[in-house]
């Protein structure tokens, strides 16, 4: 997984450099294959394996980078316009328990499909 | 009597003169054939009187052997010439060395395996072999990876029908010899592996050397211990070695072994990119699971194994940049090996 270094450091405090960060991260067990500037900016390239499920996106390495570092966890603030239950429900049923012990769906309102900005096909 | 020393006279003339066989071999017939001119002069000894015939013969008679004699000389000294000729064509000077047989050459990567085998046979490895088509229980249900379970997502397998697959590691042989064998064993398995990847640094088809060491109190530190020898023998002893953790089913705990970069020394470069790093092993010790599927009792026995890619090794050894180069048959790479 490509993680822009700066994407990072809105999660979590790093004060370390790059280089140093990459070791850090590779001697801690998520490996940092390639270390690269595109555009001006520093990409981490994190081999994420199997057992690390939790480790697939950028604030689950945050997460991570926290722990092996100390650095403070930075959780962004994304509250909803409103809590209350909508109208609009969705039915779901588990056919099997055994195969699907537990199912989640939430339904989010009020959001216009358009082309993504320009900053959001960058991090993509 | 002056018309035989007359004939003999010109006839040594000519045959000095002569420069090649034919007009030798002219001029024989010419005075000796059979209507040669001395020939010719015997028919009239008849017109002699009878006391003169016999000094006339013999003088006609020496005049012959005379001129055979020129004739002789000439003639072997066309032939001396011509020896001498031939000779000169085919002068040798004998000074100059042999003329080298063409020999055939180690293949890089064949090269690389040897030397890789050498070093576990070093350190007390025997060496095993086993099937490039294997079953999935072999080559991922005994090594503690289940069918459905996400870590098969580790290999790209080529399946052939059902069952059959082509080896995506050389481990399945490991399985085998643990259920032929007791402890303790240090063996070695090289071979052939096959996985659906290809680029600039990976092929379909590959080689690894994977081993594993099992016996009673076997130790992380044991694996460290023969993972750096190992290396060290490779790469030489400055260059420095790290452990870091990481995942198989099959070893808990897991652990990736790198090598300073062998271009670099560690400041980070295009091979490391820009790490300073370079990946060779992966290892472990080896998960209990493992040694149910075996049945060899967990709680007597521990042990460790691992695995590189030869092609690997070779690319790093050789400045090699492109691994489809291995597979090409070029003798313009092969000679340089």
């Amino acid at each position: 997984m490509k993680v822009p270094f700066d994407w990072l450091k809105e999660y979590v405090d790093i004060k370390l450099k790059p280089r140093e960060l990459a070791d850090k991260l590779s001697m801690g067990g998520l490996e940092v294959g390639a270390l690269e500037e595109v555009n001006g900016k520093v990409l981490l390239e994190v081999d994420i394996l199997p057992n690390r499920g939790d480790c697939h996106s950028i604030i689950g390495v945050a997460r991570e980078v926290s722990a092996i570092t100390g650095a403070k966890f930075k959780r962004l603030a994304c509250p909803p316009k409103s809590r209350k239950a909508g109208r609009r429900r969705v039915p779901c049923r588990v056919e099997d328990k055994d195969l699907c012990p537990r199912y989640m769906a939430k339904v989010i309102e009020g959001i216009t499909i358009k082309e993504s900005p320009e900053w959001l096909k960058q991090r993509l | 009597m002056e018309r035989v020393r007359a004939i003999l006279d010109e006839a040594s003339v000519m045959i000095s003169g002569v420069e090649d066989q034919r007009t030798l071999e002219d001029l024989r017939v010419k005075y000796l054939g059979k209507k040669g001119l001395l020939t010719e002069l015997i028919k009239y000894l008849g017109d002699l009187p009878a006391a003169e015939r016999p000094k006339m013969g013999k003088a006609i008679n020496d005049a012959k052997n005379q001129i055979q004699h020129l004739i002789s000389d000439k003639q072997s000294r066309f032939e001396d010439l011509s020896k001498q000729k031939s000779l000169q064509k085919d002068i040798l000077d004998i000074t100059l060395p042999g003329r080298a047989e063409k020999t055939g050459k180690i293949h890089p990567i064949s090269r690389v395996m040897n030397e890789v085998l050498e070093v576990f046979s070093k350190l007390g490895f025997s060496i095993a072999y086993g099937p490039d088509v294997e079953t999935d229980y072999y080559n991922f249900e005994a090594l503690n990876i289940p069918a459905h379970h996400p870590s098969r997502d580790m290999w790209s397998t080529l399946y052939v029908e059902g069952d059959v697959l082509l080896r995506t590691h050389t481990s399945p042989v490991q399985i085998r010899v643990m259920e032929k064998q007791n402890p303790p064993l240090a063996v070695v398995v090289p071979g052939r592996v096959y996985r659906r990847d290809a680029d600039v640094t990976h092929s379909t088809v590959f080689h690894q050397v994977e081993g594993f060491l099992v016996d009673r109190d076997v130790t992380f530190g044991d694996l460290k211990g023969a993972l750096t020898s190992f290396l060290h023998y490779i790469f030489g002893r400055q260059k420095k070695v790290r452990f870091r953790p990481s995942y198989f089913p099959f070893t808990e705990p897991s652990a990736e072994v790198d090598v300073q970069c062998v271009m670099c020394g560690g400041d980070g470069c295009r091979i490391c990119k820009g790490t300073g790093w370079i990946e060779i092993l992966g290892s472990g010790m080896i998960d209990p699971n493992v040694f149910k599927y075996v049945k060899y009792d967990p709680e007597k026995f521990s042990g460790f194994a691992f695995g590189l890619g030869i092609e690997r090794v070779a690319m790093l050894k050789y400045g090699i940049d492109d691994i489809r180069l291995f597979y090409q048959n070029d003798l313009r790479f092969l000679r340089q090996f």
